[in-house]
């Protein structure tokens, strides 16, 4: 049958090449690695540590986020926000701690991998 | 772990849908509040910061979208479509959804109900530990091959003797006259061996089991009572201390009570034992065979081991006694096989079997009106199919429509089981149901919960999905090109309707023919004659107490004083008294010695059933005379002794002589020579189906008995004379109960019944079988009709009479049938098999039977083939080609 776990559930699995959903997924999980956050404050932290490289999309980060509660990498709880507000704050579990030393190793791993095959060239 | 976690927040997000969707919204509200707040310090104005902030995030709804898609169970939502587009398919059709409905019902409820019925009766029938090592003996005719009880030394002999038992205990039903309280009442109850309820290995809840000591004669005034007789009686008192009760005028200490659900089959409804406590006279007699006898084989003995050493101890034995022992030897059964054979197991099993037989003509009718279904929207489904839907999605939606079927008649079926069990507990008469497991009730449980469903769900799955499969698995383009009508019969769904009409005929002639054989069997038991007048006759059972009753005389006296009562009643015609009366408690025997005969050998000493009764007894019975007279008042203690035989007696040992005036007597050494008085016809006294035997009759003056039966003929309906004969009784003696009142017509039926039960239950389930098989049949052959309608149109266009065209039709079908009938014939065959021991005058194989069964199913089929014939005949030839 055609059908995967994941597609029943509703989960689209990552296109060939795509390599950008599973870095965003690394810098979140980087990110929430000193504590919980909001939304908003992820992507502007991800904005200014990267001194404004990396511009994370919403349209990218909330899916993000969801599908990375959904594995259960991260949990949410609502709390009210530095302007009194209601935000739904993330922070990581003990999962997600788990997955980011594992991801962090294969970052650096893939990293390396490209850079040498880039400087034989 | 964190397939849980997922499926948890899933299950929340769906059920806390709208609380999901406000938080989403909540969540990017204050992401966009964030970021215009930030732009406007950044010193743009608040408008454009606003739709800035707004154009970056791009678009919501599509976000949200993603992010509740990711949440939900999307393929289980869209099945609740399709469970819905199902309903809705169901309520355009609601006869078709019905007639699903109920015929799977009754074919769950009824095979449920037999599944029930082998779990509850066959094989949860015996609880006791390690029952597998429990096993019943029986000292058994080694030349006739019949099966009875043992003589109290041979089984003192057997327990002496042999090593492979843990115990070897004995048991012996009784009836006890209760008394000492307030109405004096019979209670059924046995003496056992010491180590009776330790065999079991079942324990007293309260108090303590019987000692060894006890077990003698004048100790044994203990008794153990069952659980609700201690609830009734003593209201459930724990303490014990001084507790006792009078039994046939004796006190007994009752020493302690069983567990409430101690139930032991073999023995029918008992509440109370006592210790066996052999007396000197029993002790010694080894002609007389009385004696249960029930043991516990020791670990990793087998039965067979344990056979062969006790044959070995019977064949000693037979040397050592050759009066009484010659071709005796000794038949171990297990507790099981012993219990399933007084259930009936075979009858359960072949019960089964026809139940499962029902359900699958269910099952083979819903398939082939799923396949004529499938058919129909095979149109719609090579269009969507063609339009790119997925098999597995069309699939998955006829699935669903067939799955809402499912909760009804699950529910239905379960009705239909407890229907089924409640007339079967109710028709077994109250007695009998002692004798069966669990007291003949079935109850419904969470087995048969889980059966009922998973017989719904495979036969569902199965008998749906493969026709649907069936009519689906086409190529496109030729079922395109038959939408235009350029081929008229398809070939899809074919071979299946061909498998369908021989499963029809098949699983009908199973049904049946059980049926027919049951009921034939039943027949010619009820044309037996019992050799007596049964109708307007009131009987009843009593034991005088020896306490009271010590010598013949006194009870004599007893006997003549309750006679005279009786027949003082208006009601009354005549009335006597009997030791044993037919269909009551089982007939005492005796020897057959005629004088001036040479003596017979040893263990060929031909043996007879023997009661002594009183004047009246015969005329009141309806025994038919045949020659000399019946037992009378000249027949008094005085007067020389006489004994009145039966017919099948006179004819085998007097062969044509007269046998009036020869002397009988009932044993080798017998000091009072019998008379021949007169001959009476055959009497069944056990069963319809008994086999002629020898019967006597001695005068009751000549040797008064204290176990006394009474018979009434009344003018009046018998149980309206209840109460005369309580009060009768009463004036002669306030203490004696009297128990087992119950017209003569009614003993017969209660011993008849699991046979008419039976009989009813195959019946049941052949009318049903019928029925259901014609139904489908019908629609199979309604089908066929159809698809060649454009055919028969032609042809009756050209001037073929109906009379061809019905055999075109049915020549095409000849096959069919004579494969079902002849693979029927043979399935039904091995299932009457199971039968035999309960078929009378009937053999397994009654050619008859088979046939009229045959000729059924093929009247069957003919009818099925006429109709829609009839019908496709009747309409304009001209039509039907137009319509093409």
């Amino acid at each position: 049958m055609a059908y995967s776990h994941k597609q029943f559930m509703g989960e689209r699995e990552a296109k060939p090449g795509d390599l950008l959903q599973g870095t965003l997924d690394l810098l979140v999980l980087k990110t929430l690695a000193s504590g919980a956050m909001h939304g908003y404050s992820i992507a502007e932290f991800i904005h200014e540590t990267s001194e404004d490289v990396l511009r994370v999309e919403e349209g990218a980060l909330y899916p993000a986020l969801h599908r990375l509660e959904l594995r259960g990498l991260l949990a949410s709880e609502w709390g009210v926000s530095e302007n009194n507000r209601r935000a739904k704050y993330y922070r990581l579990t003990a999962a997600g701690k788990k997955q980011l030393i594992a991801e962090t190793e294969h970052w650096g791993r893939m990293s390396m991998a490209i850079r040498r095959i880039l400087e034989t060239a | 772990m964190q397939w849980l976690t997922s499926i948890w927040l899933r299950l929340k997000a769906l059920a806390l849908r709208r609380k999901f969707d406000r938080d989403l919204e909540d969540e990017f509200a204050f992401h966009l509040a964030m970021k215009e707040q930030k732009e406007s310090s950044e010193g743009k104005p608040a408008q454009e910061a606003h739709d800035s902030a707004r154009r970056d995030f791009g678009n919501i709804a599509r976000l949200k979208e993603a992010c509740r898609e990711m949440r939900t169970f999307v393929s289980l939502e869209s099945f609740w479509q399709d469970l819905r587009f199902g309903l809705r398919g169901l309520r355009k059709t609601p006869g078709f959804a019905m007639v699903a409905v109920a015929t799977l019902a009754l074919g769950i409820g009824t095979s449920t109900w037999c599944f029930n019925l082998v779990r509850q009766w066959v094989l949860q029938a015996v609880s006791y530990p390690h029952s597998e090592r429990l096993l019943v003996a029986w000292e058994i005719d080694t030349k006739k091959g019949w099966t009875g009880q043992a003589s109290a030394p041979d089984y003192l002999d057997w327990r002496e003797q042999s090593h492979e038992f843990d115990r070897l205990a004995a048991w012996s039903v009784r009836q006890f006259n209760l008394t000492g309280m307030d109405v004096p009442e019979r209670i059924a109850g046995a003496r056992v061996s010491p180590e009776f309820f330790s065999t079991l290995q079942v324990a007293p809840t309260i108090g303590r089991d019987f000692r060894q000591e006890e077990n003698q004669p004048g100790k044994g005034q203990v008794a153990l009572i069952s659980y609700g007789f201690w609830h009734e009686r003593f209201n459930s008192d724990p303490n014990l201390n001084s507790k006792t009760i009078l039994l046939d005028g004796e006190r007994y200490t009752v020493i302690g009570v069983m567990p409430e659900n101690f139930h032991f089959t073999l023995m029918g409804r008992t509440n109370i034992w006592v210790p066996l406590a052999l007396t000197e006279k029993e002790r010694t007699n080894r002609a007389t065979g009385w004696l249960n006898v029930i043991g516990r084989l020791k670990p990793q003995i087998t039965l067979n081991t344990a056979q062969q050493t006790i044959s070995a101890i019977a064949q000693q034995l037979e040397k050592q006694y050759p009066d009484s022992n010659t071709h005796s030897g000794v038949l171990l059964r297990s507790l099981s096989d012993e219990i399933g054979r007084n259930t009936g197991k075979q009858g359960i099993y072949s019960g089964f079997v026809i139940g499962i037989c029902i359900l699958l003509i269910v099952c083979t009718n819903i398939a082939s009106v799923y396949l004529a279904r499938a058919l129909l929207r095979r149109k719609e489904m090579t269009v969507r199919m063609a339009l790119g839907a997925q098999r597995f999605r069309l699939a998955r939606q006829l699935l669903a429509e067939s799955l809402l079927l499912i909760p009804a008649a699950v529910g239905l079926g379960l009705g239909v089981s407890v229907l089924g069990a409640n007339w079967a507990t109710a028709a077994i008469p109250y007695d009998n149901r002692g004798y069966l497991p669990n007291y003949g009730e079935i109850h419904m449980d969470w087995a048969t919960f889980m059966y009922a469903t998973a017989v719904a769900l495979v036969s569902v799955l199965l008998f749906t999905l493969a026709p649907m499969m069936e009519a689906n698995k086409l190529d496109l383009t030729g079922s395109l090109k038959e939408m235009s009508g350029s081929t008229s019969t398809s070939l899809a769904g074919r071979k299946m309707r061909r498998t369908l009409v021989v499963a029809e005929i098949v699983l009908a002639l199973v049904v049946l023919v059980p049926a027919g054989l049951l009921s034939k069997s039943l027949t010619n038991r009820f044309k037996e004659d019992p050799g007596f007048e049964p109708d307007h006759v009131l009987t009843a059972k009593m034991n005088l107490p020896v306490a009271k009753y010590r010598d013949p005389a006194q009870i004599w006296t007893f006997d003549q004083r309750l006679l005279d009562q009786l027949r003082a009643l208006p009601q009354v015609q005549s009335a006597g008294l009997s030791v044993s009366i037919p269909f009551g408690h089982s007939y005492g025997g005796a020897e057959l010695w005629i004088e001036g005969r040479p003596a017979p050998k040893p263990g060929e000493v031909p043996g007879m059933a023997i009661t002594s009764v009183t004047p009246g007894y015969m005329s009141a019975m309806g025994l038919h005379l045949v020659r000399g007279r019946f037992i009378s008042d000249a027949d008094g203690a005085a007067s020389p002794e006489v004994i009145v035989i039966n017919q099948t007696l006179a004819q085998r040992y007097f062969s044509g002589a007269d046998p009036l005036r020869h002397i009988i007597r009932l044993s080798r050494n017998d000091t009072l020579p019998r008379t021949v008085v007169g001959i009476v016809e055959d009497i069944k006294t056990s069963g319809m189906d008994e086999e002629p035997r020898n019967q006597s009759y001695i005068s009751m003056a000549q040797s008064p008995n204290s176990s006394i039966s009474v018979v009434m003929r009344t003018t009046a309906e018998p149980l309206s004379l209840v109460t005369s004969l309580r009060e009768s009784l009463k004036a002669i003696d306030q203490d004696q109960p009297i128990s087992d009142i119950l017209p003569m017509s009614q003993r017969i039926s209660d011993q008849e019944a699991p046979y008419l039960i039976f009989a009813q239950f195959t019946g049941g389930f052949g009318v049903m079988a019928l029925f259901l098989a014609a139904i489908g049949l019908y629609g199979v052959m309604a089908y066929l009709v159809e698809n060649r309608s454009r055919e028969i149109g032609i042809r009756m266009a050209c001037g073929a009479r109906p009379q061809t065209i019905l055999w075109l039709v049915l020549s095409g079908n000849l096959r069919l049938v004579a494969t079902g009938l002849s693979i029927g014939l043979v399935l039904a065959g091995i299932v009457a098999q199971l039968l035999q021991s309960m078929l009378y005058r009937v053999k397994a194989y009654d050619p008859a039977t088979y046939l009229s069964a045959m000729a059924l199913m093929c009247a069957v089929v003919l009818l099925a083939s006429i109709v829609p014939l009839r019908r496709a005949a009747k309409v304009d030839p001209m039509i039907v080609l137009r319509y093409e």
